[in-house]
């Protein structure tokens, strides 16, 4: 399950394999193009690069179509004096977006506290803790433009920074984010159940 | 064998091998918890485990920090009545990216008369000391000791701001003028 690292920036489409179950989008879904002129079944280019900032630990930048994260991670350093001793090592996150982000911002505040400490549930449960006695990580993530699904690109680029930073991890993590929508007219209201979803 | 590995990869069975550093075992699989490449160490000939252990070595130098028994380089920033505080600068051979702070207390400054040290004639500010690291300590500090032949000061400054030469366990001497002064000095072999 290795990340790629350095791919080039041209657009994919997964392989399609015969499946035994019925397909669960129609023929006339597949025709749907996305607000960007995507098809379907097209993902937006990606850009994945380690070490792109030289002078901390680890570092990852990544670009998904429009949405561009740089995720920073320094450590392990010591805890600050005033906290107390603690046998397995500590993690702080932070999830910021730049006032240009997306035009929508502007003046609101840049610290984005959700994902904040979505990130760090993410991220506790692969990290070895133990190994790292004493001493805090801290990841930092900048969103320098959203594009959409920030959240799942911030949680897999902070992985990949980890282990670039050469802590001990249980394995690389990847993230999506899924939605729920209902296009055309609705009349078949079956369809407003979790079985129409597109992935971004 | 130098085959790049990533956090999650497949190293080999538990049957075969046995995991290193950088690897862990989950359900009778070893795998991999570092970025670097994957090296096989074949096991010692009298070693009741006959498997070879299997690990990932880093490709940077990352993710130091002091552990107990290591051997570690740092500076003295403060000498008080039973210790000395100073500053770990260097784990094993590798510097790391931001200093830890550690401990030297009275009674881990030698082995021999350990109540009878003055702390101020074995390590001034600014000296630097090479230590051995005897425990994590507490929240604020790792306890490090000197109770060693080859631990000590490594390198001092005199008054007069010249570096001073060794010349005995007790004492270090200034070129420039002359003066001697006393420090718990490291028999550098």
């Amino acid at each position: 399950m290795a990340a790629k690292q350095g791919a080039s920036t041209t657009t994919y489409s997964p392989r399609i394999i015969a499946r035994t179950r019925p397909p669960i989008f129609k023929d006339f879904d597949l025709d749907w193009t996305r607000p960007d002129g995507r098809g379907f079944h097209q993902c937006r280019p990606a850009l994945l690069q380690t070490g792109a900032v030289s002078s901390v630990s680890g570092s990852a930048y990544a670009e998904f179509g429009n949405t561009k994260v740089i995720v920073s991670v320094f450590g392990p350093r010591e805890s600050k004096k005033a906290t107390s001793y603690s046998d397995v090592g500590r993690l702080n996150c932070n999830v910021s977006y730049t006032t240009f982000a997306a035009p929508a911002l502007g003046s609101q505040e840049t610290d984005h506290k959700e994902y904040s400490s979505m990130l760090h549930k993410a991220l506790e449960g692969v990290i070895m803790m133990a190994t790292f006695q004493k001493t805090t990580f801290d990841v930092f993530a900048l969103v320098l433009e959203s594009g959409g699904s920030d959240l799942p690109v911030v949680i897999s680029r902070a992985s990949l920074a980890l282990a670039d930073a050469g802590i001990m991890m249980y394995d690389l993590i990847t993230a999506v984010s899924v939605v729920c929508s209902c296009y055309n007219n609705c009349t078949n209201y079956s369809a407003l159940s979790l079985n129409l979803i597109s992935v971004r | 064998m130098t085959e790049m590995v990533t956090p999650g990869d497949v190293l080999g069975n538990a049957a075969e091998f046995k995991a290193g550093k950088g690897a862990y075992v989950n359900d009778n699989t070893i795998y991999a918890s570092l970025t670097g490449s994957r090296r096989v160490v074949s096991p010692l000939p009298d070693s009741l485990d006959q498997r070879a252990t299997v690990e990932v070595t880093g490709h940077k130098a990352h993710g130091l920090i002091p552990e107990p028994g290591s051997l570690v380089l740092a500076r003295v920033t403060k000498v008080i009545a039973r210790m000395a505080s100073v500053d770990i600068l260097c784990v094993g051979s590798k510097a790391v990216r931001e200093k830890f702070a550690g401990v030297i207390r009275q009674q881990d400054v030698r082995e021999t008369e350990i109540d009878k040290v003055e702390i101020h004639q074995s390590f001034r500010p600014g000296d630097i000391v090479r230590a051995m690291v005897l425990s994590l300590g507490d929240s604020r500090a790792y306890y490090l000791s000197t109770a060693k032949n080859e631990l000590g000061v490594v390198s001092a400054e005199s008054a007069a701001g010249e570096t001073m030469v060794p010349i005995s366990w007790t004492e270090m001497q200034c070129p420039l003028s002359g003066q001697t002064e006393q420090r718990k000095v490291a028999k550098v072999a």
